[in-house]
């Protein structure tokens, strides 16, 4: 349901998982911090070559791609509708007046979005779990957020299954969950709740006991803890993670220095 | 991180009194790592199941929200915190990414925060079967938190270029308070109302917003 990770042997799979976090995070931020729409579109760019390079099939984005035509149509609307109009305008139909600047902010808004969803997916679609742990402890997150970040990524699969039958046994007994208006719907999902989250705490018992009895605390001591198998960090993974940061960097001294840093999103500059 | 606070009782016997000690464990645990855990796979699987209900990139009705005010109220800090790492999680499949997810959290854990703390500084009815706590249960979980939360997350969508501060501050504003209105309206109130009584009754009920109180000997 939410892992889309599948082990694959290429270039972006075999990277170290501090690599693995640190491109795509970068991608991100840089996205946010940058206010020109040439550099945006070159992020785009930079993403879904590490897409392609990194093998993901079709299928896995095409309900993504859906969710980027559905949002970037509300974007465009939002912007095209709603803007005050500065700026020259484009073309006039009637009461609508599109002007550059809008038509710049939909085309940044568009941007962003492809590139915060396709990192994601490049993040989620080459990362395992046990990985995903080990480059944000390397990170330096804290211990404690890891170990609920990974027990709830673990708790999914779990989950899922339960809904699953959760919902089975509902429609058997004549429950139509996709008929009827979003309230309706809404109502009917209590029906599918109500069992879940008695199941769902059930477990969380089960698990606090077990996690008692082998003295697991979320103190200070836990900071110490090792890996089983660590990934090591090659000469590739020190340049690339070196290039990401100095790109931010870089990036994020010259926004300052323009005074453009943390309102590009706001109409972004061609 | 266990804090022990003694609590000293005399004995009720002839002199001299001798001291008993009992002791109240305000500890943070595996029980509240576990709960905060689920609470956020909870909350993430009902937003990625949730984006069918959206209109305008915001939710008609918006069902994690008043799933996280249910869990606000029977696990305390620890089931409103699922609000932040669940939306952190469920980022990418709203078209966000992971750092905004992590700003949208702040929001997101806010509401629950405010309507666990007032409903329990009220000491209203859990299971909301008197007027009283139904009506506070709606003035603030469905008006005052959202309200709030509505205004701190609208900044976000205009500084990431997705709403212009006209639509954000008129139908964006307007729709995200409804969304989470109506989503604990429909759900929140019967969950309450449903489970609260077994909550409640179970280990995992946090009488204390922050501590679950144990004691021993």
């Amino acid at each position: 349901m939410y892992s889309l990770y599948v082990k694959r042997n290429n270039f972006i799979c075999n990277l170290n998982p501090v690599t693995k976090t640190v491109i795509p995070f970068s991608l991100m931020l840089l996205g946010i911090i940058s206010s020109y729409l040439v550099v945006d579109l070159i992020i785009l760019a930079v993403s879904v070559l590490l897409l392609v390079l990194s093998r993901l099939s079709a299928a896995t984005l095409r309900p993504y791609l859906r969710t980027i035509a559905f949002l970037s149509i509300v974007f465009s609307i939002n912007w095209l509708f709603f803007s005050t109009g500065t700026g020259a305008p484009i073309f006039v139909i009637g009461w609508l007046k599109v002007t550059e600047h809008a038509l710049v902010a939909t085309l940044t808004g568009i941007t962003r979005l492809l590139i915060f969803i396709l990192t994601s997916i490049l993040y989620m679609g080459t990362i395992s779990t046990s990985e995903l742990i080990e480059g944000l402890r390397k990170l330096k997150v804290p211990y404690i957020v890891c170990f609920i970040l990974m027990m709830a990524m673990r708790f999914f699969p779990t989950l899922a299954a339960d809904l699953n039958m959760i919902k089975e046994a509902q429609m058997s007994r004549g429950t139509e969950f996709e008929k009827g208006s979003p309230i309706l719907r809404a109502k009917k999902t209590v029906a599918i709740l109500i069992p879940l989250l008695v199941l769902s705490f059930r477990r969380v018992a089960v698990i606090s006991y077990g996690l008692e009895a082998r003295a697991f605390t979320p103190s200070l001591r836990s900071l110490n803890r090792t890996f089983f198998k660590e990934s090591p960090m090659r000469p590739r993974d020190k340049v690339i993670v070196t290039v990401c940061i100095v790109a931010f960097v870089g990036m994020a001294i010259y926004e300052i220095l323009r005074g453009n840093f943390g309102v590009g999103g706001a109409g972004g500059v061609v | 991180m266990n804090i022990r606070v003694a609590k000293t009782s005399t004995s009720p016997t002839t002199s001299p009194p001798v001291a008993t000690e009992t002791f109240v464990k305000k500890r943070i645990g595996a029980t509240e790592i576990a709960i905060l855990a689920m609470a956020t796979a909870i909350y993430t699987v009902l937003a990625m199941l949730n984006a069918g209900f959206t209109i305008a990139g915001l939710a008609l009705i918006y069902v994690p929200y008043a799933f996280a005010v249910v869990a606000a109220m029977w696990f305390g800090v620890w089931g409103a915190m699922g609000a932040y790492f669940g939306t952190v999680l469920m980022s990418p499949f709203w078209g966000y990414g992971y750092p905004i997810g992590a700003v949208f959290g702040v929001p997101d854990v806010l509401s629950p925060i405010i309507v666990g703390l007032a409903l329990r500084k009220l000491s209203i009815d859990p299971t909301l079967r008197d007027k009283r706590s139904f009506f506070l249960w709606i003035l603030i979980g469905a008006l005052v938190a959202p309200s709030i939360e509505a205004l701190t997350a609208m900044p976000v969508f205009i500084a990431l270029g997705w709403y212009t501060p006209q639509y954000a501050f008129t139908y964006g504003y307007a729709l995200y308070v409804c969304g989470d209105a109506l989503g604990l309206i429909i759900v929140g109130t019967i969950l309450m109302r449903a489970l609260s009584g077994y909550m409640t009754k179970t280990s995992l009920y946090f009488k204390n917003f922050i501590y679950r109180q144990v004691e021993s000997a």
